[in-house]
């Protein structure tokens, strides 16, 4: 097999992994918060959700107004300073975050904090 | 197991874990462990090779060897990288382990510097990033400069740094986390060592799994900013032809990333010898008999790219299914954070059968839920579709303005 095919190869089964693990996060999110709903968590304070993609946060803007899940903020968050930003603003503040799994392993060492703390739920 | 060599230095204050699996041509940092501007005591070099190979490149740097510990685990057993690094951690008199690549260059400061940095803070995890060099000419391993190792042929030299450095985000992806890991012997051991659950078999797997463990206990990730290994270009170095157990799609293990977003510090399968250890007591190193049948060559598909298969756990619609002695246990991935860990009981479901449990999963959710279960599965694939589109238009859009423009 030619370097060429065989690098071809390897990005097309990158991309697979790489796709159903998003699908699966997406669908990860959206059954956690229609939970978190159930369970009338944020009656204490507003729900913020925090996404990677435009796309992701469409999509739960739409479930909320339908009313699978709760209805909050969708944060869509581009890069590192915008991250720092949100997560100060919102420990300062009663309720719950909610970030998907992969936007949190993207900044952990900036958000282990947070999550001890009991403020923000990783899913 | 047998001891080929053990040492007699008494307290050394690090020590340096290298492991082989009859793969290793060159253990050259032997070498450049020879010129550290520290005294020899103050650091041990402890070998682990998981098979009976008396390594003949080791043999070479036999003198700066201290302990030197063969697994003889069986020729039809696929080796796993962290039953070393636990023999290591087991044999290691000193205080700071450091697991790290046997045939990288290092600097003369390289010892210092580690020890400097937990005497500024011990409550950390210290890594060292890799320049790397892809310059065939370099192989066999023929000693050149450190100069030549960060020139022609180094894709991530960026101003005398790592490009993984600079990066701000994603340093999971960027940075090298398996070039050095530094952490205090007693903190490993709280963590119960390395994890030597199935899904770390084979290339997947690394001291990261530790790091992020130790991340959760507490410990401060770190990475140095003026100190680096310097490795040049090898056959088999990106673990062509080995086995691949479960992965991100580059390469990093998802039960790690999983042990580092749900907060998990102890290991799926704790090493008997490290729990002893643990528990204060004085064992022997031990190895699980099991192995020898649960690793074997034979089982496995080797050259597999896996996203999920052999899992500790599997990730189903929102919920982790775990299998149990009497069949499968499932809760939603929320219970697994502080906020909702008291509701762990009342949001558990068991059943005898996997299908069993699915179906009662989907029942424990709201109907409108329910119902929209199968078009938000279908959306989410939907939506990687569009990404995958929107990436190609662009590539293409590009293609044609570069061509426009030329």
């Amino acid at each position: 097999m030619s370097r060429t095919l065989k690098k071809a190869q390897e990005k097309w089964i990158q991309f697979r992994i790489e796709s159903a693990l998003r699908a699966g996060e997406t669908q990860n999110l959206v059954v956690n918060l229609a939970l978190i709903g159930r369970m009338n968590s944020t009656e204490a304070g507003r729900l913020v959700v925090f996404v990677e993609t435009f796309r992701d946060a469409l999509l739960i803007r739409i479930l909320s107004f339908i009313s699978v899940i709760p209805r909050g903020d969708v944060i869509v968050v581009r890069d590192r300073s915008e991250i720092l930003k949100i997560v100060r603003e919102q420990t300062g503040r009663h309720g719950l975050s909610v970030i998907a799994s992969r936007l949190f392993l993207k900044y952990y060492q900036h958000l282990i904090e947070a999550r001890k703390s009991g403020s923000l739920v990783i899913v | 197991m047998k001891i080929i060599k053990r040492t007699a230095r008494v307290r050394p204050k690090v020590s340096l874990i290298l492991v082989d699996w009859s793969v290793r041509e060159s253990f050259h940092l032997l070498h450049y462990l020879s010129r550290q501007d520290v005294a020899r005591d103050a650091f041990e070099v402890v070998v682990v090779e998981f098979y009976s190979r008396v390594s003949e490149a080791v043999r070479k740097f036999e003198d700066q060897v201290d302990t030197w510990v063969t697994l003889e685990m069986p020729d039809s057993c696929y080796y796993h990288k962290h039953l070393m690094y636990n023999a290591g951690i087991f044999f290691a008199k000193g205080e700071i382990c450091v697991i790290c690549d046997s045939d990288a260059m290092v600097k003369e400061g390289f010892i210092r510097a580690i020890v400097t940095e937990f005497e500024t803070d011990p409550q950390i995890v210290l890594h060292m990033d890799q320049f790397r060099n892809t310059r065939r000419d370099f192989y066999p391993f023929c000693y050149p400069s450190f100069e030549d190792v960060i020139g022609k042929g180094c894709g991530n030299n960026v101003g005398g740094k790592t490009r993984g450095l600079y990066s701000s985000e994603d340093s999971i992806h960027n940075l090298n986390y398996g070039a050095c890991m530094c952490a205090r012997r007693e903190d490993l051991i709280a963590i119960g060592g390395a994890d030597e659950h199935l899904d770390y078999l084979g290339h997947i797997c690394g001291p990261y799994e530790m790091t992020f463990r130790l991340v959760n206990l507490g410990r401060r990730e770190t990475w140095h900013q003026t100190e680096f290994l310097y490795h040049t270009w090898h056959p088999g170095q990106a673990g062509e032809n080995n086995y691949l157990g479960p992965h991100d799609g580059r390469h990093l293990s998802t039960t790690a990333l999983d042990a580092l977003s749900s907060g998990r510090t102890m290991p799926l399968i704790e090493n008997e010898s490290i729990r002893s250890l643990r528990m204060a007591a004085e064992p022997t190193f031990h190895i699980s008999p099991a192995y020898a049948s649960t690793w074997r060559n034979d089982t496995l598909r080797l050259n597999q790219l896996r996203a999920d298969s052999c899992s500790a756990s599997e990730t189903w619609r929102g919920f982790l299914i775990e299998r149990t002695a009497d069949g499968y246990l499932g809760y939603p991935l929320i219970v697994r954070q502080p906020a909702f860990s008291a509701l762990r009981e009342k949001l558990e479901v068991r059943a005898a059968t996997i299908g069993e449990l699915r179906k009662k999963l989907v029942d424990s959710l709201r109907n409108r839920t329910r119902i929209a279960l199968p078009g938000l599965i279908l959306a989410s694939y939907l939506l990687q579709a569009v990404g995958l589109a929107l990436f190609l238009a662009r590539t293409r859009l590009r293609r044609v303005i570069v061509s426009a423009l030329s």
